[in-house]
Parts: structure tokens; sequence; C-alpha cells
């Protein structure tokens, strides 16, 4: 039971997702925003990056629980973590926060990340003591990670989040209520409210014990992933912003037929190829392609061939704008030299010299547009400019 | 001539006028207005003067008053008492926890002595003005304005002690009584104000009361309690004393002899027994100096000897040595003596049998000897002497079989003893074995609990796939063939269904049905589709040739217009104008840049 995820595909994207060529939706025209493991899961991600198939968590407050705290006690919770996706992908848990009422949330020390589909795991989480009695809300959250081998991993990060009310009555029953608001998935605004009575007194408990795993739902916590770093920028003049899955990328100063068309990673690896070998549309691997000019506008070969085939991946991971240094030069990334296999965050402003040696020759200055938190817009600009027959 | 003293009629009196019969007795008297009145002399109404302790002369005033008594003129003389005197005002107030609290204020008034006149405005007609005449004119104005106002700032319990408030209930009832009877020649001298007791404070005194008599009965108890035991006491050494008592009266001259003399007895083994204790004292005193002596030349002839250039280590070594060859040659000693002692103690059992055998033989033959003499002839005899011969080898016969058992049962009790030594080593060995068995057993018994958790957990796994496949299970029970055939094949069971849905509306008969089912499994299978969507959009977009192989199959003619299907069999294809991309003839977007190609 997971709510949440924004930009939801349309039923006709997946049609055109087959193809791996396919970059928009033939039908509605929407961009085909590929999961990075599309390979694996075929599935499309929202603008968020949340891929439905992958990312399928469960939670569930495990059967047989049956926490006995009175006002003053401390509550221990049995829980179940599940992996119900279909693709045969595993998860990685990465971090458990629990939260009572207004307090601070607490890490919990988890000995285990991997899940793999189908395997549940049971996780004990214990509150802090129940100071007061009534009704205390009781956060618990956690992060899940997918990841993806390959050349380089990959990861994308999400958190979740479920909330419960505990009732805690002195010396009676230990009430913990959920409330489900199922809005937001397209079912209408149905909210469900789903009490589960635990009792204390242990006779009460004899007669009615808590024979069956009880799911818990799970939100989205956009704004605990941004919290805690988990997605999006932690810090610089874009901290609290996340790049969108969706974001339009422009391309500045390139050549006619050496850069896409202004629009959102819609490749099947989900990633920019950046390198000297031909663009797809002319038959090549690659989806940009960078060549050094002359002062003329003529093709430095000698210089160009310095550059590998494939240089630079560009791809949105967890929220950030990433770069893979493919190539064997490496780069430098604000008079900083990254080496080869190395992966590193871009942020807006930041300068991608592409060759170390001769940086003045080819360099990519990044600049992002955010709005409200949400960058839908990243611009590279080529240096030097080119014009679009290649020439200065 | 002696004087009159004028004075007030009555002590409750304040101020008085005096009659005209005093003034007509005087005429040849002294008259006197003490030092603590005041004399104000009024003629024709009007105040003329006051006298303070006035002493007038008859003859001297005379002239002068005859022409004013016989006259015209109207003289009076009002006395007015100079002492501060007490007056008493009820007082009463809420306080602020609503409890009416009751009090008296006592003031100390008095006529102003400079402007003594004053009075004459309190006095009602011209006779007298009395003490509480002027406190009762002062009282009604005190409680409203001073004693509610103040009480009503504090509580009950907050009253009694409380000197500020006494201070400001003093400092107001003086202020206000100068305010109203200032200048009516009124002076206040003083103030203090008495609280009644008020039921809050009844209450803690009730409280305390019994709290106090709880005490005194708790000391009460304790005192008779410790007073009983002291009794008790007293009465157990009065009896044990009275006991004695008895005893000795009932004791005869005999036992108190016999006591005397186990006195006596006692003390002389006392006195033995110090004396022994006081020589071994001194034994011990001279060992230990002995000893110390001993120790300390020793030391002295180490250190000599080490300064000779004695190696230690090698004297050590040979102690060392000589001490080993002591411990072996000990055993060795030991070993021989324990030998020796068992020959020993064997040739003593062997000696006694032997010396027993022979004196039992001897008797035996000093017998047959006597009976020889005694019958010397008798053939009878010979023959009871050769049995008895016969008898006696038959004996030492015996006696040799007796020695064998004893020995054999020697042996026996040695191999016991070193049975019994060899169990309790055993015993030990298995103490120690008994150790390493238990932390073997500890590790074995962890090693099965966590088998049986990991055993638990996989049982838990495998029941949750039993569940997971009972659910496909029940799952494909409701499915049709065509759903199961989809289902088999690994897809989504909502796959399975669209394709399902699609596969009735598109053909008409089972087999055309359960051909294109077949096609289009694998299609979904070759596009991995997963989900509903997915199926319906591959529906939209690649059913076509699906549809045309199922319509081959079921016998049926190809569909004259199929969406995205030109005669031929060829699908149409159109070119984006905006990136020259290839796309579906029925494609309204672009796969490529995402320009609208149809509406």
């Amino acid at each position: 039971m997971m709510q949440g995820g924004s930009g939801m595909a349309s039923a006709c994207c997946f049609s055109t997702a087959v193809d791996p060529a396919a970059g928009f939706c033939a039908e509605c025209g929407k961009p085909i925003l590929r999961c990075m493991a599309f390979s694996e899961c075929g599935g499309i991600v929202g603008e968020d990056g949340l891929c439905t198939v992958c990312i399928s968590p469960l939670l569930s407050l495990d059967k047989g629980a049956i926490p006995s705290a009175k006002a003053g006690e401390a509550l221990t919770l049995p829980l179940n973590f599940a992996n119900s996706s279909p693709t045969g992908r595993p998860l990685f848990i990465t971090n458990i926060w629990t939260r009572l009422g207004e307090g601070e949330r607490k890490s919990q020390d988890v000995a285990w990340d991997r899940l793999d589909p189908g395997q549940v795991i049971r996780e004990f989480v214990q509150t802090a003591p129940l100071s007061t009695t009534g009704r205390i809300r009781f956060d618990i959250a956690f992060t899940v990670a997918s990841r993806l081998g390959g050349l380089f991993w990959r990861e994308e990060q999400f958190a979740f989040v479920s909330q419960l009310e505990l009732d805690v009555e002195t010396g009676g029953g230990l009430v913990i209520n959920q409330t489900i608001n199922t809005s937001g998935q397209g079912q209408g605004s149905d909210t469900i409210y789903a009490p589960v009575r635990i009792e204390n007194d242990p006779n009460v408990r004899r007669r009615e014990g808590n024979s069956e795993a009880i799911p818990l739902a799970l939100v989205r916590a956009p704004r605990l992933e941004r919290e805690t770093g988990v997605r999006g920028y932690g810090e610089g003049s874009l901290k609290g912003s996340a790049v969108s899955r969706a974001a339009r990328l422009v391309w500045r100063g390139f050549p006619e037929g050496e850069a896409p068309k202004p629009g959102p990673i819609a490749t099947p690896e989900s990633l920019i190829r950046m390198g000297r070998s031909n663009t797809r549309a002319d038959g090549g691997d690659g989806d940009v392609r960078l060549l050094i000019h002359d002062a003329k506008g003529a093709l430095d070969e000698n210089l160009s061939l310095a550059i590998s085939r494939r240089h630079l991946d560009l791809f949105i991971q967890s929220g950030r704008l990433c770069a893979f240094v493919a190539g064997e030069a490496g780069v430098l990334i604000n008079d900083q030299r990254i080496p080869k296999d190395r992966v590193e965050t871009l942020h807006d402003g930041d300068v991608i010299k592409v060759l170390p040696k001769y940086g003045d020759q080819l360099s990519l200055r990044v600049g992002m547009r955010s709005n409200f938190g949400v960058i839908d817009e990243v611009v590279l600009h080529r240096t030097p400019a080119l014009n679009g027959d290649g020439s200065r | 001539m002696s004087s009159k003293t004028l004075t007030l009629s009555d002590s409750s009196v304040l101020a008085e006028f005096v009659r005209q019969e005093e003034f007509k007795g005087f005429f040849e008297k002294r008259i006197e207005v003490p030092p603590d009145y005041m004399g104000l002399l009024i003629r024709n109404g009007q105040f003329v003067e006051a006298y303070k302790g006035v002493h007038l002369s008859v003859n001297g005033m005379f002239d002068r008053l005859k022409g004013l008594i016989g006259g015209s003129q109207a003289i009076s003389l009002l006395i007015a008492d100079l002492k501060v005197f007490p007056g008493v005002i009820d007082l009463t107030g809420i306080t602020k926890d609503n409890l009416e609290i009751r009090g008296t204020a006592t003031i100390e008034i008095q006529v102003n002595p400079e402007r003594p006149q004053g009075i004459l405005g309190l006095m009602e007609g011209r006779k007298a003005l009395t003490k509480s005449a002027m406190v009762a004119r002062i009282s009604p104005h005190l409680p409203p304005r001073v004693f509610e106002t103040a009480i009503a700032r504090v509580k009950a319990d907050e009253i009694r002690g409380n000197n500020g408030l006494q201070d400001l209930i003093q400092a107001d009832i003086m202020k206000e009584i100068e305010r109203i009877a200032g200048d009516l020649g009124v002076l206040i001298r003083a103030c203090s104000v008495e609280f009644a007791v008020n039921d809050v404070e009844k209450k803690a005194m009730a409280r305390a009361a019994a709290e106090r008599a709880a005490e005194q009965a708790e000391f009460d108890f304790s005192t008779l309690k410790r007073q009983l035991e002291r009794e008790q006491e007293s009465t157990i050494i009065h009896i044990a004393q009275k006991h004695e008592v008895d005893k000795i009266n009932l004791a005869n001259p005999a036992e108190l002899e016999r006591l005397v003399l186990q006195q006596e007895i006692d003390f002389s083994d006392a006195r033995e027994t110090g004396q022994r204790v006081q020589e071994m004292k001194i034994l011990q005193h001279e060992i230990d100096m002995m000893k110390t002596e001993r120790l300390a030349k020793f030391d002295e002839a180490i250190a000599l000897a080490v300064h000779q250039g004695v190696d230690l280590n090698i004297v050590n070594e040979k102690r060392r040595v000589v001490e080993r060859n002591t411990e072996t040659l000990d055993r060795e000693h030991g070993i021989a003596l324990r030998n020796l002692q068992r020959d020993a103690d064997a040739e003593d059992r062997a000696r006694a049998r032997t010396e027993q055998r022979s004196n039992a033989a001897e008797d035996r033959g000093d017998h047959v000897k006597i009976r020889e003499e005694d019958r010397d002839y008798d053939n009878e005899t010979r023959i009871r002497n050769a049995k008895a011969n016969e008898e006696a080898l038959r004996y030492a016969r015996d006696g040799k079989v007796q020695d064998a058992r004893t020995d054999l049962d020697a042996g026996r009790f040695r191999n016991d003893l070193a049975r019994d030594a060899d169990k309790v080593a055993l015993e030990k060995l298995q103490g120690l074995a008994g150790l390493e068995a238990s932390q073997e057993r500890e590790r074995l018994e962890r090693r099965i609990k966590e088998a049986d958790s990991a055993h638990a957990r996989a049982m838990e796994v495998e029941k949750q796939k039993i569940n997971a496949k009972l659910d496909e299970m029940s799952l494909s029970a409701k499915m049709t063939p065509e759903q199961l055939l989809a289902y088999n094949a690994g897809l989504n069971p909502a796959v399975a269904k669209i394709l399902e849905e699609q596969v009735k509306a598109k053909a008409n008969d089972a087999a055309g049905r359960e051909a294109l089912m077949r096609e289009m499994v694998n299609m979904a299978k070759d596009q991995n589709v997963a989900s509903a969507a997915q199926a319906k959009a591959m529906f939209e977009t690649g059913i076509a040739g699906a549809v045309g192989t199922a319509a081959a199959a079921g016998g049926k003619p190809a569909p004259a217009a199929v969406a995205g299907m030109v005669p031929g069999g060829e699908e149409g294809k159109v070119d984006c104008p905006k990136c020259g991309r290839t796309n579906t003839a029925k494609a309204r977007f672009c796969v490529g840049c995402g320009e609208q190609l149809r509406k």
C-alpha cells in the first residue's frame, strides 16, 4: 500500500516505450522518461523519478505484535519490510527513522540493507518512553534505494513515511490508529480510518490476539528527502532544490546535429552520452558530439582525437545532475581534475573542461533554473560557442 | 488658707463646665486646677484663655470677679482632662479567601493642649463630654476605610504575626483619626490592633492540638512500653536472684563444703594454668629470639660469603640439587620403609601363625605324652595318637592354606586401596572433562537453537511462497483458458485479462481466439509487457499483425481496414516534418521529437 509519485506516466506511453529509440509518446506526445533500469523493469518514471516497478516496498505490523506499554514505558513494534517488486530487482533500505509525537526524529540502527524481491525482513523499532497518555503520533520513515550496475553504479533513493497514532491509556488498552488517505491515486478521495486495537490487559490480549500482519500505508516524503539530503541539493545556491526527471536540457553553442533538441533525457539508458562518436541520428551511439574546432571554425582533428568516443555521461540521479567521466583523459570540473570512472555531482555554474590539458579549447558551463524547489531546466553552454554550421 | 482643687466630676468625663455654685463658694477660698487638667475661661460665650495647672487666689480675684459675677457679664470655666485615655473600637473585615475577621483596635487619644478649645465642637450642650462619646464619634469611620481595605489583601492564615499588616492598619487608623478629629483638638498617640481567632486558625489549632495529643499518646505508649520492659527485666533479675538464694538455702553443709573445695580446685587450676601459660610465653620468646639470632647470623654469613665472592646462584643451584636428591632419597627411603614394614608385617604374621601352630602341636604332643604315659600299652591310645598326629599334620596343612588366604586378602586390600586412588583420580579427571563437556554441550545447544530459528525462518519463507502459490492457484481457478495461457507464460494477471478481452473482441471462433492469444502472448513476452497499461498500448500499436495472423488461422479473410495497415500487409509510415524521423501512420506525435503529426 503505497501512495505518492507525481507525474505518473499515461498508459499510452508504455506502448511507445517498447520502442527503445522512441523519445516521445506517439499518442500523447509526452516525453518518455524511462527508469534507469528500463532494460530490466520496463518501467516509466514520473517527474519525481520514482519507478513503481522497481521501488515497491511494503511495510506491515507483524502478526503477534503485542506491545505492552503504559505511560512511562517504551513501546517496541515488530515491523515487516518486504519488497513486492515484480521484476526481481532488489531494494536497499538505507535508513530507518522513528519519531514520537513532536520529538526528534531518531535513527534506528539497522544491521541489514538488502531486500530481495519476495523477501520479508522483520525489524523491531522502539519508541522513547511514552510520557503522556492520550493520542500520540508515531512516524516510521525509511529510505529505499534502487541500484543498477554496469559501466558504473547508479542509485535512486526515495523516502517513505508511515504514520501511526498511538492511544495510550493508563492501565487500559493501546490503540493504534491509522488513517489512510487514498486521494491522489486516481481513486477519488476516500479516507479509510483503520483502527487496530491491541490490548494491554493480558487477559484481553489472549482473547484478541494480533493474528494477522497489519499493512501500513506508505507515503512519499519529499520534504524529508530534502531535509536529509537523500534527494536534491543540500548546499549551494540551489539548496533544497531537486532536478526534475522531466527537466528540459537545453544545448547552447552546439552545431546543428551535434546535440539533441531541447528536452528531457529520453534515451533508453536515461542518460546523455557525450563524446567524439556520431550521434544516434547519424548512426552512432552518442547523443552529444564533442569536437574541437579551431578559430576559423575548421575541425581540429588532432585535438579532437584526444576526446574519447564516449567521454562524459550526463544523467539525473536522486534529484541531482551528475556526470560520469568515461574518457581516458578525464575532465576538469571547476578546474579540479576528475579522473576516469568517477561520478561527480554538477551544480549551477559549474564549468566542465573536456580536455584537462587543453581546457580552453572546449568547455561546458552548467546553468540551472529552479522554480519553487524544482529545477525544470538545465542549460549547457558550449564554449567556444559555434554557429549552426560549425563556424565561430 | 487651703485651696480647693477643681477636677472633673467623673473619671469617664473628658471635659466639663464648672457649675456657678463652685464660684459662689469661694469668696474666701483659693481654687486650683491641677497641671494635668486644662482650665478654659469663657466670657460672654467667647473663649478668653486656657490655663494649664492654674492656681487662683480668691482675694486676688475677688474684686475682678465680684463685678463680673454680680455684674452683667457671663463667666464660665471649662475643665478638660489632658491625660491620654484609651478607647476600644471593634473592627470587622473580609479576607482575600472570603473569611470574616474580627478584631479590636485600641487607640490612645488625648485633648490637644495647644488647641483645647477645639473640643467645644464635640460637646453637645454646655455640660460635659465623656471619653466614650469621644471614641464613639470616631469609631464608625475606621472599619470601612481602614480595616476592611487592609484585611482584603491577605488570606486568613496570613494575618497572625503579620507585622506589616499591623503597621499598615495602625498607620491608617492614626491617619484617619487625625483627619477626622485633628482640628477638634484631639490627638492620637498610639494604636494597636488585636485580631480574633478566625476559623482557619481554629482548625489549625485543633489540628495542632490533635497532633500534640497523638504525640503525647505516642510518648505515653513508648514510656509505658519502656516501663513494662524495665519491669520485666527487673523481674527476671529478681527471680534469678531469688533462685540463687533458694539454692543457697537448700544446700546442706556437705554441698557447701564441696562447693568451696571445687572453687579452691578451680582457683588452683587457674593459677597453674596461668603459670603454664606464662612459661609457654617465656619459651616462645626464647625460641623467637634464637630464631632471630640464627637468621641474623645466617644473613651475616651469606653477606660475608657474597662479599668473599661466593656466587649465590651456584649455591642455590647446589641447594636445589641437594633438595631434589634429598626428596628422591626421602621417597626411596619411604618406599624402602614401606617395603620393610610390609615384609616385617608378613614375617610377624608368619611367625605368629608358626608359633600358634607350634604351640598347638606342643600342646597336643604333651597330651599325647601324658596319655602315653597313662596308657602305655593301650593300642587305642596309640591309634588315637596316630590320628592326632594325622590331625596335626592336617591342621598344619590348613594353616598354610589359611596363610595363603590371608596374603590373598592383603593383596585384595592393597588392590582396593589402589582402585580407590584410581577412582579419585578418575573423578578428578572427569571433573576437568566435565567442564569441557558442559562447554561443548552449551555450544551444541546454541547451534541447535540457531538451527531451530533458521528452520523457523525458512519455514516462514516457504509458507509465504506456498501462500503465494495458493493465491496464484485460486486466481488461476477463476481464469479462462486464454488467461491461463497468458498467465502461465509469465505475464501479469492484469495483462492476461487485457489480452483475453482484446482477443474476444478481435476473433470470433475458439480456434481463432486461441491462435490470436498465443500470438499476443508471445508478443507481450517479447516486449516485456508488465502492466495492464502496457498491454493496452501494445494492442493499440501492434495488434494489427496479430489480428491478421489470427484471421488467417481462423480461416477468415484479412480485415479490409485495420489501423496502421495498408493493403498488401505492410504497415503505413509517415515521416516527421521537423526531425525527419519515420513514424507509424497512426502516430499522433513524432516519437523522435514530440512534434504533432496529426490531430
